[in-house]
């Protein structure tokens, strides 16, 4: 029965306390005992005593346990580097893979029972829920095991960072604050929950909060780990257990330990119990009200605590500041907009707390707006307008509506499904990413403007904020005319609050500037861009990237204005100070890079050019992903330059692939796209499918009409295309029509801009194809001189019009046109 | 060598006052690191007694003692850590309360100490019972719970096969339990 080898005097109680022991079953046990100590009742009583004071003596000491393991200790396939600390759950230790350099990770060993096959089925259930958990918000489960010794382990990423309380209080985190913070972590429940993981020990210490780039990122750790611990309970030796920490502690989990009598709503109440911390600096019970009660008293406290919201406690408290607000304001605040959540997260009843954490989080929300004067007015979407995706709600929007709608009218089911499918089909035509767009303004922005003017007048500043931010994402949305007034006046409010050097004031100048240019008011828009330069120089030195932007900006306006040889200055010093003092990936160089490019295009240097949209669009990828605004835009000028090099089926296979992206991304009436559309035209052009080119062309100008009016330069530029693309089609009289019309509508560029040129040499062309072979002549001599004083002699565009010339000399034009004449 | 690694080869020769040195080194080293724990000067303010057996290990004795050596140090630091536990619980004023023993279900001794001496002096009168009919059992107690040795190095120091040690320490454990709750 003992083993033989074992050196002590083994006493009679010890031989029988083991041969009972061994025996699980009680009537073997109890017959066990029978044999032995028939004549012996004193040590029976004893013995039983012994067993008895063993079946609850499996925490007992277990302090003992925590130290069996150690730095340099193999668990699984780990090696444990150091240890981080113990918790409730059990031990933590640094731990790397062996032979890996994979970066260490947080490795728990569970205190408590030794696994049973139970708890391993369990164990391994849970494990496979932890694993499809993906959320920036959660500590990602690594690997799990059990020890050689039989206890389970957990490996987890590890997480720098302060507990959520500590957090906030040690950086005065506003009440607003607080709350996206909590906010987040909600949304992390949430998502656990939508992998049916429930968290059961959330408290401070299991969120921890790092400083990422000055902002708070969140990480809820543990999650499974009580699940694990309280699995490990039952499944080891059908004792009850309390897995958990009592002040966050539902009063359901308190009474049903076991891993599968509590759902989310449980979480909900410790999300509940974390708000009210992070209001009032303290939880709704004490800890201390908990310490050193016994098993069955623990659960009954928990079940009885007394509810409490936080604008009574803050009354309690008699502190005079805390959320970084005077405490009868907070007070107030919590009235309104706090209390009622706590409360009903709180609920002892689940069945009435928010049956989601997501719900939770929702109210959050709303309380967030309430407390934030500019949120309040910006609604959640003004600043992140997303058309594309906006315009996919709506179209599943509408689906959903219409299949109920035909349900509702009783169509059979066939018949439906017939009805749905043409719906589908006649959508295909609609552009769900331009109707958002439109519909976007008429939503979102009107109401906002209005509420803006009605409600803050004597808050100039957040009146500002606002009109700024309204601005911002009306030039996000390319919507320049409607984005003037909003940004014309916080300039103004700016200026007049804050002073010409405040950096807000800068931001509203350099906005102002943006829209003014892109609405072809160069010569307003220049002393805008001007003092943007100046200034932030002055208040951030000449290495900041907004003063770097700043100096790309005045590029692009020096571009505009047709000096392509001073803006190619502006856009090399923003790429070389860029790659300095940014680096190379740098959305500032990415910006710059694409600038350059365009000028070493205009400039007649092809080679140039691509190597800088190659460079740039390298960085963009990297940096904003393939469909992003930027990327696009580099991407569309790459293909173009292919076109001009001479590789035209390339340049119009990726520049249809690309037009079709920025339709989809940013709406058929996104300026982007509609420049994606002109540089597809051209290459169509010159691939020598002109019929494809004339429609392209012809899309794209009516679109760039619309936003710009008829005298903006890029759509004197698209107009002088589509005449191209309609001589090619040998619509000449058409061409003619358009090249006269473009020659009026240059007159309103200043003399020396190399637009006139262009457009001059387009009219030319189309008269001589028209058989005015003298007048056309005459056009095109004037459009080479006119490039030619405009960019020198060696650009490509004057060769090209010198060839055109010479040609039109060679064929005798002008002659012709002489005697004719 | 270290003075303490002199002294652990002197005990091992089998020299009794030098025992009784290592008793004294040891006690003014733990106590002084107790301290300076408690006095806030060192991360985390609990006594956390195995992380400060551990430390005096790695501060006062060179790595290349013997395993006899090592085993001395650690049956006479556990013995000197329980003395000084229980010397801070009186100095707390603490008085035995019975029925405390689920107080000793934290993470280590510090908890009892700290927040509840009282515990403490009724595990150190308990030990002291065991050791009458068990006293091999009672120091392997006292090497897990004042020395931080895992089971499997107790038993090495205790010179006991693990299946036994395995078997020791449900007794003992069981044993202590039941005193403590007998009380």
């Amino acid at each position: 029965m003992a083993d033989s080898s074992f050196p002590l005097p083994a006493s009679d109680e010890e031989e029988l306390f083991h041969g009972a022991r061994e025996r699980t079953d009680p009537a073997a046990r109890r017959e066990f005992l029978d044999r032995h100590c028939a004549e012996r009742p004193e040590l029976r009583a004893f013995v039983e005593g012994l067993l008895a004071a063993d079946a609850e003596a499996e925490g007992f000491l277990s302090g003992a346990d925590g130290t069996e393991l150690g730095p340099g200790d193999g668990v699984g396939a780990y090696r444990l580097l150091e240890r981080l600390g113990s918790g409730g759950g059990g031990e933590v230790f640094l731990a790397r893979r062996d032979g890996t350099d994979l970066p260490a990770a947080a490795l728990k060993v569970l205190r408590g029972s030794r696994a049973g096959g139970a708890f391993l089925d369990g164990f391994d259930l849970e494990r496979r829920a932890l694993a499809l958990m993906d959320h920036p918000a959660i500590a990602r489960l690594i690997d799990a095991g059990v020890t050689e010794d039989g206890r389970p382990f957990l490996v987890m990423e590890r997480v720098d960072g302060a507990p959520l309380t500590r957090y906030a209080d040690e950086r005065g985190l506003a009440l607003r604050e607080r709350l996206v913070l909590l906010r987040q972590v909600a949304l992390a429940v949430d998502h656990a929950h939508g992998n049916g993981v429930v968290h059961r020990d959330l408290k401070p210490a299991n969120v921890l909060v790092a400083h990422v780039d000055g902002k708070p990122v969140p990480k809820v750790i543990d999650f499974g780990v009580a699940s694990a611990a309280a699995l490990g309970e039952e499944g080891g030796l059908g004792r009850s257990a309390f897995v958990g920490t009592p002040q966050y502690m539902a009063p359901e989990q308190a009474l049903a330990p076991g891993p599968d009598d509590v759902d989310g709503r449980a979480d909900v109440f410790a999300l509940g119990v974390l708000l009210f911390e992070l209001v009032t600096g303290t939880t709704p019970s004490p800890a201390k009200e908990f310490a050193g009660l016994d098993l069955a008293e623990l659960r009954r406290r928990v079940g009885q605590r007394v509810p409490i919201v936080p604008s009574q406690r803050l009354a309690e408290l008699g502190q005079i500041e805390r959320c970084a607000v005077d405490v009868t304001h907070l007070r107030q605040i919590c009235e309104r907009d706090i209390d009622a959540i706590v409360r009903r997260a709180t609920e002892g009843d689940p069945g009435r707390r928010h049956p989601t954490a997501a719900a939770f989080a929702r109210e959050l929300e709303r309380a967030e707006r309430a407390l934030d004067p500019v949120t309040r007015f910006q609604g959640s979407r003004l600043s992140g307008v997303d058309p594309a995706q906006l315009g996919s709600t709506m179209r599943s929007e509408l689906l959903l509506a219409a299949t109920a709608g035909l349900e509702r009218a009783g169509f059979a089911d066939d018949r439906r499904a017939d009805l749905l499918a043409g719906l589908e089909a006649g959508l295909e035509h609609v552009n769900f990413t331009t109707v958002a767009r439109r519909v976007s303004t008429l939503v979102v922005f009107d109401p906002a403007s209005e509420a803006i003017d009605a409600e803050l007048s004597a808050e100039p500043l957040v009146q500002a904020t606002l009109l700024q931010s309204q601005g911002e994402a009306l030039l996000k949305l390319g919507l320049f005319e409607r984005a003037t007034t909003p940004l014309a006046r916080a300039v103004d409010l700016r200026r007049e609050g804050l002073g010409l050097s405040a950096p807000e004031t800068l931001e509203s100048l350099k906005s102002y500037g943006v829209c003014l240019r892109s609405l072809g008011r160069l010569i307003e828009a220049r002393p805008f861009y001007e003092a943007c330069l100046e200034g932030w120089t002055a208040v951030a030195g000449e290495d900041d990237q907004r003063t770097i932007d700043a100096h790309n900006n005045l590029g692009v306006l020096v571009m505009n204005e047709g000096d392509w040889v001073a803006s190619e200055r502006h856009f090399r010093r923003a790429v070389e100070s860029g790659r300095r003092a940014l680096g190379a990936d740098s959305i500032t160089v990415v910006r710059a890079l694409s600038n350059l490019g365009a000028v070493l295009e205009q400039l007649g240097r092809t080679e140039e050019a691509a190597r800088a949209y190659r460079e740039g669009l390298a960085g963009s990828r990297a940096v904003h992903g393939a469909d992003d605004i930027h990327t696009l835009s580099l991407a569309g000028n790459h293909a173009r330059l292919l076109s001009v090099l001479g590789d035209h089926e390339t340049a119009v296979e990726q520049l249809t692939d690309l037009a079709a992206r920025a339709r989809l991304v940013l709406g058929d009436e996104h300026v982007n796209t509609l420049l994606m559309l002109v540089s597809l035209g051209r290459a169509q052009l010159d691939a020598g499918r002109a019929e494809l080119a004339l429609s392209t062309l012809e899309e794209a100008l009516a679109g760039l009409e619309a936003q710009f009016g008829r005298e903006h330069e890029l759509v004197m530029a698209a107009l002088s295309d589509v005449a191209g693309a309609a001589r090619e089609m040998g619509q000449v009289e058409r061409a003619v029509a358009l090249g006269a019309d473009g020659v009026a509508r240059s007159e309103g560029l200043p003399l020396g801009h190399p637009r006139r040129g262009a457009i001059l040499l387009s009219y030319g062309r189309a008269l001589v194809a028209a058989g005015e072979g003298a007048q056309g002549f005459d056009v095109v001599r004037r459009a080479c001189e006119l490039l030619e004083s405009a960019v020198g002699p060696d650009h490509l565009e004057v060769h090209k019009a010198r060839g055109i010339l010479a040609k039109l000399e060679a064929a005798g034009a002008g002659n012709k046109g002489e005697a004719r004449s | 060598m270290t003075d303490v690694t002199r002294i652990l080869e002197q005990v091992d020769a089998g020299d009794e006052a030098a025992s009784k040195q290592l008793f004294n080194v040891l006690y003014d080293e733990l106590r002084r690191l107790a301290d300076l724990q408690l006095a806030g000067e060192r991360p985390g303010n609990t006594l956390q007694p195995t992380a400060l057996v551990n430390e005096a290990y790695l501060r006062l004795v060179d790595k290349s003692v013997g395993w006899a050596s090592r085993a001395h140090f650690f049956r006479v630091a556990a013995r000197t850590m329980r003395r000084i536990l229980v010397d801070r619980a009186r100095e707390k004023g603490a008085v035995k309360r019975g029925g405390g023993w689920r107080r000793l279900t934290a993470d280590d001794a510090s908890l009892s100490v700290e927040e509840d001496p009282g515990a403490l002096l009724d595990l150190d009168e308990a030990l002291e019972a065991l050791r009458g009919p068990h006293p091999l059992h009672a120091e392997l107690v006292c090497l897990r719970f004042f020395s931080g040795l895992t089971l499997r190095d107790a038993a090495g120091v205790l010179g006991l096969p693990p299946t036994s040690a395995d078997r020791a320490w449900a007794f003992a454990r069981a044993w202590l339990a039941h005193r403590l709750e007998r009380r």
